[in-house]
């Protein structure tokens, strides 16, 4: 077992969801506000990372980020990170592949709010703070949860776009399913095959307690009975 | 106090206005679509409207013209929503606790909750309480915020029957503690008029009439409106208004002619002084106005009616009548059971229906531009009117005397007549005389009347009339209608001869138009130019009589209930009911 490599992609994971779910829930609030036009424009793009081939953004990260290109150099001269073959090139390749799985949940959950409550609680005088703390938010959680879980666990099996972007660089850019590439490719199928069970499972139980979360009393679905 | 003017051509096209006292509920009826509830969201902020204001109490909520609008928040208003709005994930005390003001203690929500009925169930969420139970939170929570104003949308929608009336006493109940005013929105009549002091009616964004519950039922302001509060039997008619009566003084009856054309017949009906004359209406009459009876025991706007269909509807029955009238009209009207039975109603009994004067409502009716002014054209198409005054008789039966000569309140009656003609027509009346000749033309030396003498009077009216004809014929063989009357009918007004004329304006085909009432032919009776060049024109013999044998088909029967045109003055004991009945007094001329 390359607990190393297990260490980062939790790392990794927790870091990408740490980032994605408190800007998706600040964009969801953001954009019921716009016009329907400039959310199916931003919807679009959101949407993009889940159907482009990884390598396909591999290629854009790596030409846009490395040393020799001008918006790598310029961010590696300002703080000395470089965004290829190290971890914030992969947090960031995360970040970016994982808009969808995080962002789109939470909007969703937010737009299933009934129009009625919204207009009940400015009815009620609660500000757009308070509507947001005491009504919004509570009522949207499980949407949060849900990306949170798909987000983690998109993060760990995540293969194309890290191996691109980051090499193979055990404690650095070596993640969890780039591991199990390499012990195939040296042929330690037994320790392959352990980590790929934990893979195996890790994702079972995150998609079941999101669709038990999403299935089970949901408020907005009280709401509606 | 509410005022409400709202303007907006989208997302939804709104064009109304209506306001609400303190401590009234108005009620915005309409069916779906018809604003209703964008004018409740519009109101609470909720709905930006680009045009408009909105004053409740001293406070200005909205005013385009001022550039002012005060967001939801800012409005101090309590909503109770159609499926309640309460946020699931709060108990009911938090539900009404989040709208209490900042500075607001929580004595309030124990009162409230007290009130409501709600003490034991205040740490329930929303999905643990029934649908009555759940409004109550509703509404308490719209009271938590002190607000200004209440705005009920379909609120009672949701809940069962039997929940529904328990919630119609609280709210009956609860209104008498407050003094804001009340806007409930409803599809729902009955509701409407239960719980309403006042309704505006909406259509398609606009409103269309506001006034009490009582009001607007009895007195729809236009057709649109009487059938949106459900008046299934809204008829056709045409407005007249009475001439001043010939003692002079301004008649408030006025009538309504029910129907088109020539098979109409006439109702009485309050002059309310709105419409101007010969304006086409809509009608309807409340049902409190509506008298049923198995015998005939009233003469005006009666008419004799067949049951045709009794449907049983617990306490009360809704009967349909086909009304005995010269078109197909029937009726639907709610009695009581007990009434069906004292009645002894069943399928197919004739029983007699009065319309109380009071109770027909007449709505104008705005058609179509075009056909407004065709119609107004007809109407106003200048004709040329000939007139036949009869006079030849002997007056055998009241000692033979000259019955025209009879003073009613010092004028004679042939007096009388040719000034009733006088603003009709438009050459000078044929005056026929036969027995009497000299008498009446020393009486009536006027040089607007061209006197015809019938040399033989003996042989009878004909002679008379086709004597009066060859005269007209001669001064004006292009006349377009010419009026047949005889010198005794004392009644006969201004209005009268305004109506028959009228009513040949209107007449699609035929030559002739009669009167007849209550089965009786009446005077004046009127004859087409043709029907005069035809007469004329076909032998020195023929008699106006004759031709109206020979076409059967060109003679109008124009069933009418004015007794006007079937009074005349025949024996002592006419003088005596007509003088009975008017209190005018009569002179009587001397024989020769």
């Amino acid at each position: 077992m390359d607990w190393q490599a297990l260490y980062l992609s939790t790392q990794l994971g927790a870091l990408t969801a740490l980032v994605l779910i408190p800007t998706g829930i600040l964009v969801s609030f953001w954009m019921h506000k716009r016009s329907t036009l400039t959310n199916q424009i931003l919807e679009t793009l959101f949407t993009l990372p889940l159907v482009l081939p990884p390598t396909v953004l591999g290629y854009y990260m790596l030409v846009s980020f490395g040393k020799g290109s001008w918006l790598g150099g310029w961010l590696y001269e300002l703080t000395n990170i470089s965004f290829v073959f190290s971890f914030a090139g992969i947090w960031l390749a995360s970040l970016i592949f994982n808009i969808p799985f995080a962002w789109l949940p939470i909007r969703r959950s937010f737009e299933a709010i009934p129009q009625e409550l919204k207009d009940a609680y400015k009815t009620c005088g609660l500000t757009t703070w308070q509507a947001f703390w005491k009504i919004e938010l509570p009522l949207a959680w499980k949407g949060i949860v849900t990306a949170l879980i798909m987000t983690f666990t998109h993060t760990l099996g995540e293969f194309g776009v890290v191996l691109m972007v980051g090499g193979n660089i055990p404690g650095n850019t070596r993640t969890v399913s780039i591991s199990i590439y390499d012990q195939m490719q040296t042929l330690h199928m037994e320790e392959a095959g352990m980590m790929a069970l934990l893979l195996l499972v890790i994702s079972f139980i995150g998609l079941l307690l999101s669709q038990t979360l999403l299935a089970r009393n949901h408020s907005i679905a009280r709401y509606k009975s | 106090m509410l005022q409400v003017k709202l303007q907006s051509q989208s997302p939804v096209f709104l064009d109304m206005a209506f306001e609400c006292q303190g401590g009234e509920l108005l009620a915005l009826v309409g069916p779906s679509g018809s604003g209703k509830t964008s004018a409740l969201r519009a109101i609470a902020g909720l709905l930006p409207v680009p045009t408009g204001k909105i004053i409740v109490g001293d406070q200005t909520w909205m005013d385009s013209e001022k550039n002012q609008f005060l967001s939801p928040t800012q409005r101090s208003v309590g909503m109770v929503f159609q499926n309640y709005a309460l946020f699931p994930h709060l108990t009911a005390y938090q539900n009404i606790r989040l709208a209490l003001p900042k500075n607001e203690s929580e004595t309030l929500i124990e009162a409230l909750l007290r009130d409501m009925g709600l003490l034991d169930l205040q740490k329930r969420y929303p999905h643990e309480l029934s649908g009555g139970q759940r409004q109550r939170v509703a509404l308490a929570r719209a009271f938590a915020r002190k607000p200004n104003l209440l705005l009920l949308d379909e609120a009672f929608s949701a809940v069962d029957h039997p929940t529904r009336k328990i919630l119609y006493e609280e709210l009956i109940k609860l209104r008498q503690r407050i003094e804001i005013p009340i806007v409930m929105v409803t599809h729902d009549l009955r509701e409407a008029r239960l719980l309403s002091d006042k309704m505006c009616i909406l259509d398609q964004g606009k409103s269309l009439q506001q006034a009490t519950p009582a009001h607007i039922f009895s007195s729809p302001r236009n057709k649109r409106v009487a059938q949106l509060v459900g008046l299934s039997d809204i008829y056709s008619g045409t407005f007249f208004k009475n001439q001043a009566s010939e003692s002079g003084t301004e008649s408030s009856l006025a009538t309504l002619q029910w129907g088109r054309g020539i098979h109409s017949v006439d109702l009485q009906i309050i002059d309310k002084g709105r419409l101007p004359d010969q304006t086409e209406v809509k009608w309807v009459v409340s049902a409190q106005y509506i008298d049923l009876s198995l015998v005939k025991n009233l003469e005006i706007n009666t008419f004799a009616a067949t049951l045709t269909q009794i449907l049983q509807l617990g306490d009360i029955s809704s009967i349909t009548l086909n009304l005995d009238l010269p078109f197909q009209e029937s009726m639907h009207i709610e009695i009581s059971a007990r009434m069906v039975k004292e009645l002894q109603l069943s399928i197919g009994k004739t029983i007699y229906v009065s319309f109380d004067p009071a109770g027909i409502h007449i709505m104008p009716v705005y058609a179509d531009p075009a056909i407004k002014n065709a119609q107004k054209q007809r109407r106003e198409k200048q004709i040329q009117v000939g007139a036949i005054l009869l006079v030849a008789g002997e007056g055998s039966r009241l000692g033979s005397i000259p019955k025209p000569l009879m003073k009613i309140e010092g004028l004679t009656l042939l007096e009388r007549h040719i000034n009733t003609l006088q603003g009709f027509v438009t050459l000078p009346p044929v005056v026929v005389t036969g027995f009497h000749a000299e008498q009446m033309q020393e009486h009536l030396n006027r040089q607007d009347i061209n006197w015809v003498r019938n040399p033989q009077p003996k042989r009878g009216q004909s002679s008379s009339v086709r004597l009066g004809l060859e005269a007209l014929y001669q001064s004006n063989p292009a006349l377009d209608v010419v009026l047949m009357m005889l010198g005794d009918q004392p009644y006969i007004n201004t209005a009268d001869i305004r109506q028959i004329i009228e009513k040949f304006k209107v007449m699609k085909n035929g030559e002739f138009l009669l009167p007849m009432v209550d089965g009786k032919r009446g005077n004046p009776v009127l004859l087409s130019g043709k029907g005069l060049r035809d007469i004329i024109e076909h032998s020195p013999e023929m008699t106006v009589r004759q031709y109206m044998d020979m076409y059967p088909e060109k003679v109008i029967i124009w069933e009418s209930s004015n007794e006007h045109f079937i009074f005349d003055i025949d024996t002592p004991q006419d003088i005596m009911d007509f003088q009975n009945k008017t209190g005018f007094s009569i002179e009587l001329p001397l024989s020769r």
